[in-house]
Protein backbone atom coordinates (compact mmCIF):
# COMPACT_ATOMS: atom_id res chain seq x y z
CA UNK A 1 0.00 0.00 0.00
CA UNK A 2 2.85 2.42 0.75
CA UNK A 3 4.21 1.88 -2.78
CA UNK A 4 0.79 2.64 -4.22
CA UNK A 5 0.56 5.84 -2.22
CA UNK A 6 4.04 6.84 -3.33
CA UNK A 7 3.01 6.20 -6.93
CA UNK A 8 -0.15 8.29 -6.53
CA UNK A 9 1.79 11.11 -4.84
CA UNK A 10 4.30 11.26 -7.71
CA UNK A 11 1.43 11.23 -10.18
CA UNK A 12 -0.31 14.07 -8.33
CA UNK A 13 2.75 16.29 -8.15
CA UNK A 14 3.46 15.79 -11.86
CA UNK A 15 -0.17 16.20 -12.87
CA UNK A 16 -1.21 19.33 -14.73
CA UNK A 17 -4.82 18.91 -13.63
CA UNK A 18 -3.88 19.28 -9.94
CA UNK A 19 -1.90 22.49 -10.37
CA UNK A 20 -4.54 23.97 -12.68
CA UNK A 21 -7.26 23.07 -10.16
CA UNK A 22 -5.28 24.67 -7.35
CA UNK A 23 -4.70 27.81 -9.40
CA UNK A 24 -8.37 27.98 -10.41
CA UNK A 25 -9.48 27.57 -6.79
CA UNK A 26 -7.29 30.51 -5.73
CA UNK A 27 -8.60 32.66 -8.59
CA UNK A 28 -12.20 31.86 -7.65
CA UNK A 29 -11.54 32.60 -3.98
CA UNK A 30 -9.95 35.98 -4.80
CA UNK A 31 -12.71 36.79 -7.25
CA UNK A 32 -15.48 35.98 -4.77
CA UNK A 33 -13.96 38.26 -2.14
CA UNK A 34 -13.13 40.97 -4.63
CA UNK A 35 -16.60 40.97 -6.12
CA UNK A 36 -18.28 42.70 -3.20
CA UNK A 37 -15.30 44.18 -1.40
CA UNK A 38 -17.00 47.53 -0.70
CA UNK A 39 -20.01 46.02 1.03
CA UNK A 40 -18.21 43.67 3.41
CA UNK A 41 -20.15 43.01 6.55
CA UNK A 42 -20.25 40.10 8.99
CA UNK A 43 -23.47 39.04 7.25
CA UNK A 44 -21.69 38.76 3.98
CA UNK A 45 -18.98 36.61 5.52
CA UNK A 46 -21.72 34.30 6.75
CA UNK A 47 -23.34 34.14 3.34
CA UNK A 48 -20.00 33.59 1.67
CA UNK A 49 -19.23 30.68 3.93
CA UNK A 50 -22.56 29.07 3.30
CA UNK A 51 -22.17 29.40 -0.43
CA UNK A 52 -18.70 27.89 -0.21
CA UNK A 53 -20.15 25.03 1.74
CA UNK A 54 -22.70 24.00 -0.79
CA UNK A 55 -22.40 24.34 -4.51
CA UNK A 56 -19.38 26.60 -4.46
CA UNK A 57 -16.90 27.07 -7.28
CA UNK A 58 -14.08 25.59 -5.20
CA UNK A 59 -16.16 22.54 -4.39
CA UNK A 60 -16.98 22.15 -8.06
CA UNK A 61 -13.27 22.35 -8.91
CA UNK A 62 -12.57 19.48 -6.48
CA UNK A 63 -15.27 17.35 -8.12
CA UNK A 64 -14.00 18.09 -11.63
CA UNK A 65 -10.41 17.46 -10.55
CA UNK A 66 -11.35 14.00 -9.23
CA UNK A 67 -13.17 13.23 -12.50
CA UNK A 68 -10.28 14.20 -14.78
CA UNK A 69 -7.45 12.95 -12.60
CA UNK A 70 -8.81 9.44 -12.07
CA UNK A 71 -10.50 8.91 -15.42
CA UNK A 72 -7.28 9.86 -17.23
CA UNK A 73 -5.65 6.74 -15.71
CA UNK A 74 -8.18 4.70 -17.67
CA UNK A 75 -8.03 6.73 -20.89
CA UNK A 76 -4.21 6.72 -20.91
CA UNK A 77 -4.14 3.05 -19.91
CA UNK A 78 -1.73 3.58 -16.98
CA UNK A 79 -4.15 1.81 -14.63
CA UNK A 80 -3.02 -1.40 -16.37
CA UNK A 81 0.52 -0.84 -15.06
CA UNK A 82 -0.88 -0.71 -11.52
CA UNK A 83 -3.32 -3.63 -11.57
CA UNK A 84 -0.80 -5.92 -13.30
CA UNK A 85 1.69 -5.42 -10.46
CA UNK A 86 -0.28 -7.63 -8.10
CA UNK A 87 -2.17 -5.00 -6.12
CA UNK A 88 -5.76 -5.84 -5.32
CA UNK A 89 -8.45 -3.62 -6.75
CA UNK A 90 -9.46 -2.66 -3.20
CA UNK A 91 -5.91 -1.41 -2.54
CA UNK A 92 -5.92 0.51 -5.82
CA UNK A 93 -9.29 2.14 -5.06
CA UNK A 94 -8.32 3.01 -1.49
CA UNK A 95 -5.02 4.55 -2.56
CA UNK A 96 -6.84 6.69 -5.10
CA UNK A 97 -9.43 7.75 -2.53
CA UNK A 98 -6.71 8.71 -0.03
CA UNK A 99 -4.84 10.62 -2.70
CA UNK A 100 -8.04 12.42 -3.59
CA UNK A 101 -8.44 13.41 0.05
CA UNK A 102 -4.90 14.79 0.13
CA UNK A 103 -5.48 16.82 -3.04
CA UNK A 104 -8.78 18.20 -1.78
CA UNK A 105 -7.22 19.09 1.57
CA UNK A 106 -4.39 20.88 -0.25
CA UNK A 107 -6.80 22.87 -2.41
CA UNK A 108 -9.03 23.60 0.56
CA UNK A 109 -6.13 24.70 2.76
CA UNK A 110 -4.89 27.19 0.20
CA UNK A 111 -8.35 28.71 -0.21
CA UNK A 112 -8.96 28.66 3.55
CA UNK A 113 -5.64 30.39 4.22
CA UNK A 114 -6.65 33.06 1.75
CA UNK A 115 -10.11 33.49 3.24
CA UNK A 116 -8.81 33.61 6.80
CA UNK A 117 -6.21 36.21 5.81
CA UNK A 118 -8.93 38.41 4.37
CA UNK A 119 -11.19 37.84 7.38
CA UNK A 120 -8.34 38.70 9.77
CA UNK A 121 -7.56 41.84 7.81
CA UNK A 122 -11.19 42.93 8.04
CA UNK A 123 -11.46 41.89 11.71
CA UNK A 124 -14.23 39.41 10.94
CA UNK A 125 -12.57 36.23 12.12
CA UNK A 126 -14.75 34.39 14.60
CA UNK A 127 -14.79 30.92 16.10
CA UNK A 128 -17.63 29.94 13.79
CA UNK A 129 -15.80 31.18 10.73
CA UNK A 130 -12.74 29.14 11.69
CA UNK A 131 -14.70 25.91 12.29
CA UNK A 132 -16.74 26.37 9.17
CA UNK A 133 -13.69 26.76 7.00
CA UNK A 134 -11.31 24.31 8.54
CA UNK A 135 -13.54 21.45 9.50
CA UNK A 136 -17.06 21.26 8.17
CA UNK A 137 -16.33 22.64 4.77
CA UNK A 138 -13.39 20.28 4.39
CA UNK A 139 -15.58 17.32 5.34
CA UNK A 140 -18.11 18.44 2.79
CA UNK A 141 -15.46 18.71 0.09
CA UNK A 142 -14.27 15.22 0.96
CA UNK A 143 -17.81 13.82 0.81
CA UNK A 144 -18.46 15.28 -2.62
CA UNK A 145 -15.10 14.22 -4.03
CA UNK A 146 -15.60 10.74 -2.58
CA UNK A 147 -18.82 10.54 -4.58
CA UNK A 148 -16.99 11.90 -7.64
CA UNK A 149 -14.27 9.26 -7.19
CA UNK A 150 -16.89 6.53 -6.93
CA UNK A 151 -18.59 7.70 -10.13
CA UNK A 152 -15.32 8.12 -12.04
CA UNK A 153 -13.86 4.74 -11.03
CA UNK A 154 -17.11 3.10 -12.07
CA UNK A 155 -17.50 4.88 -15.42
CA UNK A 156 -13.77 4.80 -16.36
CA UNK A 157 -14.16 7.49 -19.04
CA UNK A 158 -13.13 11.16 -18.80
CA UNK A 159 -15.99 12.83 -20.67
CA UNK A 160 -18.71 10.65 -19.20
CA UNK A 161 -17.29 11.06 -15.68
CA UNK A 162 -17.18 14.86 -15.99
CA UNK A 163 -20.77 15.01 -17.27
CA UNK A 164 -22.19 12.64 -14.66
CA UNK A 165 -20.31 14.42 -11.87
CA UNK A 166 -21.61 17.79 -13.05
CA UNK A 167 -25.13 16.39 -13.03
CA UNK A 168 -24.74 14.96 -9.54
CA UNK A 169 -23.19 18.18 -8.29
CA UNK A 170 -26.08 20.33 -9.45
CA UNK A 171 -29.01 17.96 -9.32
CA UNK A 172 -28.48 15.29 -6.68
CA UNK A 173 -28.92 17.38 -3.50
CA UNK A 174 -32.24 18.81 -4.70
CA UNK A 175 -33.36 15.49 -6.12
CA UNK A 176 -32.69 13.75 -2.82
CA UNK A 177 -34.51 16.50 -0.96
CA UNK A 178 -37.55 15.98 -3.14
CA UNK A 179 -37.49 12.19 -3.31
CA UNK A 180 -36.26 11.28 0.17
CA UNK A 181 -35.71 14.03 2.66
CA UNK A 182 -33.66 17.14 3.12
CA UNK A 183 -31.98 15.33 5.96
CA UNK A 184 -30.14 13.16 3.44
CA UNK A 185 -28.72 15.96 1.33
CA UNK A 186 -28.84 19.04 3.54
CA UNK A 187 -25.38 19.69 4.92
CA UNK A 188 -26.75 22.59 6.96
CA UNK A 189 -23.48 24.34 7.60
CA UNK A 190 -23.50 26.27 10.85
CA UNK A 191 -23.51 30.03 10.52
CA UNK A 192 -20.18 31.67 10.88
CA UNK A 193 -21.10 33.95 13.72
CA UNK A 194 -19.91 32.85 17.13
CA UNK A 195 -23.48 32.34 18.33
CA UNK A 196 -24.14 29.39 15.98
CA UNK A 197 -27.66 30.58 15.43
CA UNK A 198 -28.66 30.06 19.02
CA UNK A 199 -27.29 26.52 19.15
CA UNK A 200 -24.17 25.34 20.93
CA UNK A 201 -21.20 24.59 18.63
CA UNK A 202 -21.27 20.77 19.12
CA UNK A 203 -24.98 20.64 18.33
CA UNK A 204 -24.59 22.83 15.27
CA UNK A 205 -21.65 20.76 13.99
CA UNK A 206 -23.16 17.33 14.60
CA UNK A 207 -25.53 17.33 11.65
CA UNK A 208 -23.08 18.33 8.90
CA UNK A 209 -20.51 15.97 10.37
CA UNK A 210 -22.88 13.00 10.35
CA UNK A 211 -24.17 13.76 6.84
CA UNK A 212 -20.68 14.17 5.40
CA UNK A 213 -19.24 11.09 7.10
CA UNK A 214 -22.20 9.01 5.95
CA UNK A 215 -21.69 10.19 2.37
CA UNK A 216 -18.01 9.23 2.56
CA UNK A 217 -18.69 5.78 4.05
CA UNK A 218 -21.49 4.92 1.62
CA UNK A 219 -19.62 6.06 -1.51
CA UNK A 220 -16.41 4.38 -0.40
CA UNK A 221 -18.15 1.06 0.29
CA UNK A 222 -20.13 1.26 -2.96
CA UNK A 223 -17.07 2.20 -4.99
CA UNK A 224 -15.01 -0.65 -3.55
CA UNK A 225 -17.76 -3.21 -4.17
CA UNK A 226 -18.29 -2.15 -7.80
CA UNK A 227 -14.65 -1.60 -8.76
CA UNK A 228 -13.68 -5.06 -7.43
CA UNK A 229 -16.09 -6.70 -9.87
CA UNK A 230 -15.31 -4.54 -12.90
CA UNK A 231 -12.84 -5.34 -15.64
CA UNK A 232 -10.23 -2.72 -16.41
CA UNK A 233 -10.25 -1.93 -20.10
CA UNK B 1 7.96 -25.46 -12.80
CA UNK B 2 5.16 -23.59 -14.54
CA UNK B 3 5.32 -19.81 -14.74
CA UNK B 4 1.70 -19.74 -15.93
CA UNK B 5 -0.90 -22.46 -15.66
CA UNK B 6 -4.56 -21.82 -16.34
CA UNK B 7 -7.22 -24.39 -15.58
CA UNK B 8 -10.50 -24.25 -17.47
CA UNK B 9 -10.16 -20.49 -17.66
CA UNK B 10 -13.26 -18.88 -19.14
CA UNK B 11 -14.56 -15.40 -19.70
CA UNK B 12 -18.09 -14.68 -20.80
CA UNK B 13 -19.47 -11.38 -22.03
CA UNK B 14 -23.27 -11.28 -22.10
CA UNK B 15 -23.55 -15.03 -22.41
CA UNK B 16 -20.98 -15.60 -25.15
CA UNK B 17 -17.60 -17.12 -24.32
CA UNK B 18 -14.64 -14.95 -25.30
CA UNK B 19 -12.23 -17.30 -23.57
CA UNK B 20 -13.52 -20.83 -23.33
CA UNK B 21 -12.05 -23.39 -20.90
CA UNK B 22 -8.43 -22.62 -21.70
CA UNK B 23 -5.76 -24.84 -20.15
CA UNK B 24 -2.51 -23.07 -20.90
CA UNK B 25 0.86 -24.07 -19.49
CA UNK B 26 3.98 -21.95 -19.86
CA UNK B 27 7.16 -23.38 -18.36
CA UNK B 28 9.50 -21.13 -16.40
CA UNK B 29 12.14 -19.73 -18.75
CA UNK B 30 10.11 -20.58 -21.84
CA UNK B 31 9.07 -18.21 -24.63
CA UNK B 32 5.48 -18.91 -25.62
CA UNK B 33 3.79 -17.39 -28.64
CA UNK B 34 0.04 -16.86 -28.74
CA UNK B 35 -1.29 -16.78 -32.26
CA UNK B 36 -4.76 -16.49 -33.68
CA UNK B 37 -7.03 -14.37 -35.82
CA UNK B 38 -8.33 -10.95 -34.71
CA UNK B 39 -10.94 -11.40 -31.99
CA UNK B 40 -9.82 -14.95 -31.24
CA UNK B 41 -9.45 -14.16 -27.53
CA UNK B 42 -5.68 -13.71 -27.16
CA UNK B 43 -5.84 -10.28 -25.52
CA UNK B 44 -8.65 -11.28 -23.17
CA UNK B 45 -6.67 -14.35 -22.15
CA UNK B 46 -3.69 -12.13 -21.36
CA UNK B 47 -5.91 -9.71 -19.44
CA UNK B 48 -7.21 -12.58 -17.35
CA UNK B 49 -3.65 -13.70 -16.56
CA UNK B 50 -2.48 -10.23 -15.44
CA UNK B 51 -5.69 -9.53 -13.49
CA UNK B 52 -7.16 -6.78 -15.68
CA UNK B 53 -10.25 -8.89 -16.30
CA UNK B 54 -12.10 -11.10 -13.84
CA UNK B 55 -12.54 -14.73 -14.89
CA UNK B 56 -16.07 -16.07 -15.20
CA UNK B 57 -14.75 -19.48 -14.17
CA UNK B 58 -11.49 -21.38 -13.87
CA UNK B 59 -8.22 -20.33 -12.29
CA UNK B 60 -4.85 -18.77 -13.04
CA UNK B 61 -1.75 -20.10 -11.31
CA UNK B 62 1.44 -18.05 -11.44
CA UNK B 63 4.70 -19.64 -10.32
CA UNK B 64 2.78 -22.42 -8.62
CA UNK B 65 0.41 -20.20 -6.66
CA UNK B 66 -3.04 -18.73 -7.20
CA UNK B 67 -2.15 -15.79 -4.93
CA UNK B 68 -2.64 -12.59 -6.91
CA UNK B 69 0.48 -11.08 -5.31
CA UNK B 70 2.56 -13.29 -7.62
CA UNK B 71 1.65 -10.74 -10.27
CA UNK B 72 4.37 -8.46 -8.92
CA UNK B 73 6.73 -10.68 -10.94
CA UNK B 74 4.99 -9.68 -14.19
CA UNK B 75 5.87 -6.97 -16.65
CA UNK B 76 3.23 -6.46 -19.29
CA UNK B 77 2.22 -4.53 -22.35
CA UNK B 78 -1.36 -5.19 -23.33
CA UNK B 79 -3.06 -3.38 -26.21
CA UNK B 80 -1.95 0.28 -26.24
CA UNK B 81 0.96 1.17 -23.94
CA UNK B 82 -0.15 2.83 -20.68
CA UNK B 83 1.81 6.09 -20.67
CA UNK B 84 1.55 9.40 -18.82
CA UNK B 85 1.41 11.67 -21.84
CA UNK B 86 2.02 14.90 -19.91
CA UNK B 87 5.29 13.64 -18.45
CA UNK B 88 8.71 13.08 -19.97
CA UNK B 89 9.80 9.50 -20.64
CA UNK B 90 11.99 9.59 -17.54
CA UNK B 91 9.22 10.99 -15.32
CA UNK B 92 6.80 8.39 -16.63
CA UNK B 93 9.19 5.56 -15.78
CA UNK B 94 10.07 7.09 -12.41
CA UNK B 95 6.36 7.31 -11.50
CA UNK B 96 5.79 3.68 -12.54
CA UNK B 97 8.94 2.62 -10.70
CA UNK B 98 7.31 3.74 -7.44
CA UNK B 99 5.08 0.64 -7.71
CA UNK B 100 8.07 -1.71 -7.63
CA UNK B 101 10.45 -2.79 -4.86
CA UNK B 102 13.44 -0.46 -4.40
CA UNK B 103 16.77 -0.96 -6.20
CA UNK B 104 15.56 -3.00 -9.17
CA UNK B 105 18.03 -4.71 -11.52
CA UNK B 106 16.62 -2.83 -14.49
CA UNK B 107 16.29 0.85 -13.64
CA UNK B 108 15.20 3.76 -15.80
CA UNK B 109 18.46 4.21 -17.71
CA UNK B 110 18.83 0.49 -18.34
CA UNK B 111 15.37 -0.02 -19.81
CA UNK B 112 15.59 3.12 -21.94
CA UNK B 113 18.90 1.90 -23.34
CA UNK B 114 17.43 -1.55 -24.02
CA UNK B 115 14.66 -0.13 -26.19
CA UNK B 116 16.85 2.51 -27.83
CA UNK B 117 15.32 5.58 -26.19
CA UNK B 118 18.29 6.64 -24.05
CA UNK B 119 18.58 9.98 -25.88
CA UNK B 120 14.93 10.90 -25.48
CA UNK B 121 14.49 10.52 -21.73
CA UNK B 122 13.79 14.25 -21.27
CA UNK B 123 11.32 14.39 -24.15
CA UNK B 124 7.59 14.67 -23.31
CA UNK B 125 5.73 11.45 -24.08
CA UNK B 126 3.07 13.37 -26.05
CA UNK B 127 5.74 14.29 -28.61
CA UNK B 128 6.69 10.65 -29.16
CA UNK B 129 5.89 8.91 -32.44
CA UNK B 130 3.73 5.76 -32.40
CA UNK B 131 6.82 3.56 -32.60
CA UNK B 132 8.56 5.43 -29.79
CA UNK B 133 5.48 5.08 -27.59
CA UNK B 134 5.52 1.36 -28.28
CA UNK B 135 9.20 1.18 -27.31
CA UNK B 136 8.45 3.13 -24.13
CA UNK B 137 5.62 0.69 -23.39
CA UNK B 138 8.10 -2.19 -23.67
CA UNK B 139 10.53 -0.28 -21.43
CA UNK B 140 7.74 0.15 -18.86
CA UNK B 141 7.09 -3.60 -18.93
CA UNK B 142 10.81 -4.28 -18.42
CA UNK B 143 11.16 -1.96 -15.41
CA UNK B 144 12.28 -3.85 -12.34
CA UNK B 145 13.41 -6.92 -14.32
CA UNK B 146 10.22 -8.98 -14.14
CA UNK B 147 10.42 -12.78 -14.15
CA UNK B 148 7.50 -13.03 -16.54
CA UNK B 149 6.96 -10.76 -19.52
CA UNK B 150 3.50 -10.66 -21.11
CA UNK B 151 3.44 -8.73 -24.38
CA UNK B 152 0.42 -8.27 -26.60
CA UNK B 153 1.56 -7.49 -30.13
CA UNK B 154 4.68 -5.69 -28.88
CA UNK B 155 6.01 -4.67 -32.30
CA UNK B 156 2.86 -2.84 -33.40
CA UNK B 157 3.78 0.48 -34.99
CA UNK B 158 7.49 -0.29 -35.19
CA UNK B 159 9.50 0.07 -38.38
CA UNK B 160 11.29 -3.01 -39.79
CA UNK B 161 14.53 -2.10 -38.00
CA UNK B 162 12.62 -1.61 -34.75
CA UNK B 163 10.89 -4.99 -35.17
CA UNK B 164 14.25 -6.70 -35.61
CA UNK B 165 15.77 -4.84 -32.65
CA UNK B 166 12.90 -5.81 -30.37
CA UNK B 167 13.03 -9.47 -31.50
CA UNK B 168 16.74 -9.51 -30.69
CA UNK B 169 16.04 -7.88 -27.33
CA UNK B 170 13.45 -10.53 -26.41
CA UNK B 171 15.86 -13.33 -27.35
CA UNK B 172 18.59 -11.70 -25.25
CA UNK B 173 16.28 -11.26 -22.26
CA UNK B 174 15.45 -14.95 -22.31
CA UNK B 175 18.99 -16.15 -22.86
CA UNK B 176 20.79 -13.79 -20.48
CA UNK B 177 18.20 -13.25 -17.78
CA UNK B 178 16.07 -16.37 -18.08
CA UNK B 179 12.85 -14.37 -18.46
CA UNK B 180 9.68 -16.26 -19.22
CA UNK B 181 7.67 -14.70 -22.03
CA UNK B 182 4.15 -14.89 -23.33
CA UNK B 183 3.94 -12.96 -26.58
CA UNK B 184 1.06 -12.56 -29.00
CA UNK B 185 1.75 -11.44 -32.52
CA UNK B 186 0.45 -11.63 -36.06
CA UNK B 187 3.99 -11.42 -37.45
CA UNK B 188 4.63 -15.15 -37.34
CA UNK B 189 8.03 -15.02 -39.03
CA UNK B 190 9.33 -12.58 -36.41
CA UNK B 191 7.66 -14.51 -33.62
CA UNK B 192 9.43 -17.68 -34.80
CA UNK B 193 12.77 -16.04 -33.95
CA UNK B 194 11.72 -15.52 -30.34
CA UNK B 195 9.41 -18.30 -29.18
CA UNK B 196 9.93 -22.00 -28.69
CA UNK B 197 6.26 -22.92 -28.35
CA UNK B 198 3.05 -21.73 -30.00
CA UNK B 199 -0.47 -21.72 -28.68
CA UNK B 200 -3.07 -21.43 -31.42
CA UNK B 201 -6.23 -19.65 -30.27
CA UNK B 202 -9.53 -19.57 -32.16
CA UNK B 203 -13.00 -18.62 -30.93
CA UNK B 204 -11.73 -18.39 -27.37
CA UNK B 205 -10.37 -21.93 -27.34
CA UNK B 206 -6.77 -23.07 -27.26
CA UNK B 207 -6.81 -25.23 -30.38
CA UNK B 208 -3.30 -26.60 -30.24
CA UNK B 209 0.08 -26.20 -28.57
CA UNK B 210 3.01 -26.66 -30.89
CA UNK B 211 6.46 -27.07 -29.41
CA UNK B 212 9.63 -26.74 -31.43
CA UNK B 213 10.33 -30.48 -31.20
CA UNK B 214 6.87 -31.39 -32.48
CA UNK B 215 7.27 -29.02 -35.42
CA UNK B 216 10.61 -30.67 -36.22
CA UNK B 217 8.98 -34.10 -36.05
CA UNK B 218 6.32 -32.90 -38.48
CA UNK B 219 9.17 -31.71 -40.70
CA UNK B 220 7.91 -28.14 -40.49
CA UNK B 221 10.80 -25.77 -41.23
CA UNK B 222 11.15 -22.37 -39.60
CA UNK B 223 9.77 -20.77 -42.76
CA UNK B 224 6.91 -23.22 -42.85
CA UNK B 225 5.66 -22.47 -39.31
CA UNK B 226 3.48 -19.65 -40.61
CA UNK B 227 1.80 -21.89 -43.20
CA UNK B 228 1.30 -24.66 -40.66
CA UNK B 229 -0.35 -22.33 -38.13
CA UNK B 230 -2.57 -20.71 -40.78
CA UNK B 231 -3.66 -24.18 -41.89
CA UNK B 232 -4.60 -24.96 -38.29
CA UNK B 233 -6.54 -21.70 -37.91
CA UNK B 234 -8.37 -22.20 -41.19
CA UNK B 235 -9.20 -25.76 -40.24
CA UNK B 236 -11.17 -24.40 -37.31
Amino acid sequence: MSKLLRYEAKRLIRSKSFWISLFAAVIFAIQSWWYRWEIFTPDFVEEQCDVLGRGSDVCLICVLFASVFFASEFSQGTIKNVISKGYTKAQVYLSKFLLCCVAVIAISLVVTALNISVACYLGLLTCGFWICHCFVRLLLFLALTSLATFITMTIQNVTAAVIVNLVHFYVLPDLLSILVSERVSGYMLPPVSGSFDGRSPPEALLRPMVVCILWIVVTLAGGLAIFKRRDVC
Amino acid sequence: MFAIRTQNLSKHYRGSAVVDSVNLCVQKGESYGLVGANGAGKTTLMKLIVGLAEASSGSVELFGSTDGRQRNKIGCLIEIPGLFIDMTAEQHLDTTLALLPPNPRFGIREVLAMVGLEDTRKKPVKKFSLGMKQRLGIATALLGSPELLILDEPVNGLDPIGIREMSELFVRLRQEYGMTMLISSHLLTELAKVVSCYGVVANGKLLAELRQEELQQLSVTADGVEDHIITLMEGN
